[in-house]
């Protein structure tokens, strides 16, 4: 959305009052603003597309549990306090 | 992965996991240990530039006499110090390390990243002392000198280019949403930071094109860098610590998704009466605004999931500083939204609270989810436990109290010296005298603030030294027996 303000600002000197030329640095801002916007939305647009041709949205039950394995399955936690003091006790794995 | 329905995995199934996993971090042991231990230095370095700035400010005698220690210098290299040093190191260091794991693949010629490293660490050492010795460019975000930019380019390249490759290479054919959200920061932020350089330096634009890039990007680093990384971080700790799948893994595809649709939009609420077009500022409290979407996505998938186990945040420290995190996550993200009102907007704009609400994401959110990040990932790649539980527990208290503190002063004193600037009536001076107890509230939640710091730097070199009870099962990732 700025950069599109940016791209309609750097055009508006183009406009019918402003009679400046165009020079090749402003082509340039022109182009790196619109550039952006392309790249940006494109890149979100192929990423999406991408996603759904490959399934990835299709079990989101599978993707929640997809960070654990055999060795840290669900329902063991993996993380303790390392300590040796009355606080200290060591849940499940570390 | 792991199946509800499947029967119990066999000690041979369990061996090979964990194998697997051993050799993955082993992969990335090296240069993941190496931005970290960059980034805590750097996290020291700006803890002492922050105080000195922050002294200053209530005690304007401090330290006077030299060029190179005045407040617009200091502050400076305060933001560059915490921000392209310690907030972007962690950034990249937890993004290889969770690609690497989520991916279930070894990380591709990890000798490579220790030049990208270098050359980020020498960037930032340039950024910083370069403002020190007066080549600041009084550009906000991008305050380092032109001659530091081409290191921070091709550090983050490179950092970007090798987390694609290890994606690329995955053997998990699921992208978990941690993976998105790092994708999402390994693209955005290198083509941000080449469009903000080149419009603002290389070629520059003119008039106010130059400030509504500098917050298009300013504000961007934070919503589209630090933070996808740090709420990815978040969704990947909080439930493999807990040992529970995330409560909806609907709704946080939901939040990566309008994160990446609406956060863009947001900064030009920086540039709130200033001489931008109307209707580019309206169109960016909009995006605020819809900011909320995804925030409370984030907020209620963390809180359901860690439902049930809040007791658990009494021996996790990484739960405990994640879980920290996450609900400053949700507190400053809903402040923002707020705060982009126009009318909010006239009372804060231009005072010490905006200062108190970048702290509380930059701090309260992101760096206490690093902090979470560190205390989980560094004794898996090192095979060595925390050294002393009674550092750990001062870290934490002194980041806690110290960013909470740090918040209220300057929330309460920004505010009423919002409303004062407002009233022609009230005389310039008295609202300096009045910020003073609230600047040195501030400087004193900064001490305890970097005394958390020098604790948990103290942690992690004896860690590094070998000095901490070894994993007792075996390599870094074996499971250790219940008490």
């Amino acid at each position: 959305m700025n950069l599109l303000a940016t791209a309609l600002l750097a055009a508006g000197r183009y406009g019918p009052d402003n009679d400046a030329p165009l020079s090749g640095a402003d082509l340039a801002l022109f182009v790196t603003v619109v550039g952006s916007m392309v790249l940006f939305g494109g890149g979100a647009v192929l990423a999406l597309s991408w996603a759904f041709k490959n399934r990835q949205f299709e079990n989101f039950d599978r993707g929640a549990r997809s960070i654990f394995d055999a060795d840290e399955p669900v329902g063991e936690p993996t993380d303790a306090f390392p300590a040796r003091g009355p606080n200290a006790r060591r849940e499940g794995t570390a | 992965m792991a199946d509800a329905t499947a029967p119990a995995p066999t000690p041979a199934e369990r061996a090979k996991s964990a194998a697997e996993r051993a050799a993955i971090d082993a992969s990335c042991r090296g240069p993941v240990l190496f931005f970290a231990a960059s980034a805590v230095f750097w996290l020291l370095v700006g803890s002492l530039l922050a105080l000195l700035a922050s002294i200053k400010l209530h005690s304007p005698y401090f330290l006077t006499g030299s060029a190179e220690l005045t407040f617009g210098r200091a502050r400076m290299a305060h933001l560059q110090a915490v921000g392209i040093g310690w907030s972007s190191l962690m950034t990249l260091a937890g993004s290889m390390w969770l690609m690497c794991r989520l991916s279930r693949a070894e990380l591709p010629h990890p000798k490579v990243l220790y030049l990208a490293g270098g050359l980020w660490n020498v960037g930032t050492f340039l950024a910083v002392f370069g403002i020190l010795w007066g080549d600041g460019t009084s550009v906000e975000w991008l305050d380092a000198p032109p001659y530091a930019q081409p290191f921070l380019v091709a550090g983050i390249a490179v950092v970007s280019a090798w987390v694609v490759a290890t994606f690329r290479r995955r053997r998990e054919p699921h992208v978990y949403v941690t993976q998105w959200y790092i994708l999402g920061a390994m693209f955005w932020f290198p083509w941000m930071y080449l469009v903000a350089a080149y419009m603002i330096f290389w070629s520059p634009a003119t008039g106010v094109v130059q400030p509504i890039v500098n917050w298009w990007f300013g504000h961007n680093t934070l919503g589209l860098f630090f933070t996808p990384v740090a709420v990815g971080t978040a969704y990947y700790l909080i439930p493999k610590i807990i040992g529970r799948p995330v409560h909806s893994y609907y709704l946080s595809i939901i939040g990566f998704w309008s994160l990446a649709l609406f956060y863009s939009w947001a900064g030009m609420h920086h540039l709130i009466g200033g001489p931008i077009p109307v209707w580019l500022a309206t169109a960016s409290t909009v995006g605020s605004m819809m900011m909320i979407i995804p925030v409370l996505a984030v907020a209620i998938n963390h809180h359901m999931t860690m439902r049930g186990h809040f007791h658990r945040l009494r021996y996790s420290p990484a739960l405990r500083f994640t879980v920290f995190g996450s609900i400053a996550y949700t507190a400053v993200s809903l402040q923002g939204s707020f705060e982009s009102l126009k009318d909010f907007s006239e009372v804060t704009h231009f005072t010490h609270y905006t200062v108190a609400h970048a702290h509380l994401g930059a701090y309260g959110f992101v760096t206490m989810i690093f902090f979470g990040l560190l205390y989980y990932m560094v004794p898996r790649l090192t095979g060595r436990e925390w050294a002393s539980s009674g550092l750990i527990r001062l870290h934490f208290w002194c980041a806690a109290i110290g960013i909470t503190a740090y918040f209220a002063a300057l929330s309460i004193g920004g505010w009423w010296q919002g409303r004062m600037l407002n009233n022609p009536d009230v005389p310039f001076a008295n609202i300096v005298t009045y910020l003073q107890p609230h600047l040195f509230a501030r400087s004193l939640a900064g001490v305890l603030l970097t005394i958390g710091h020098v604790a948990f730097a103290v942690l992690f070199v004896m860690n590094l030294m070998g000095r901490g009870k070894p994993r007792t099962t075996g390599p870094t990732f074996f499971v250790e027996p219940k008490a």
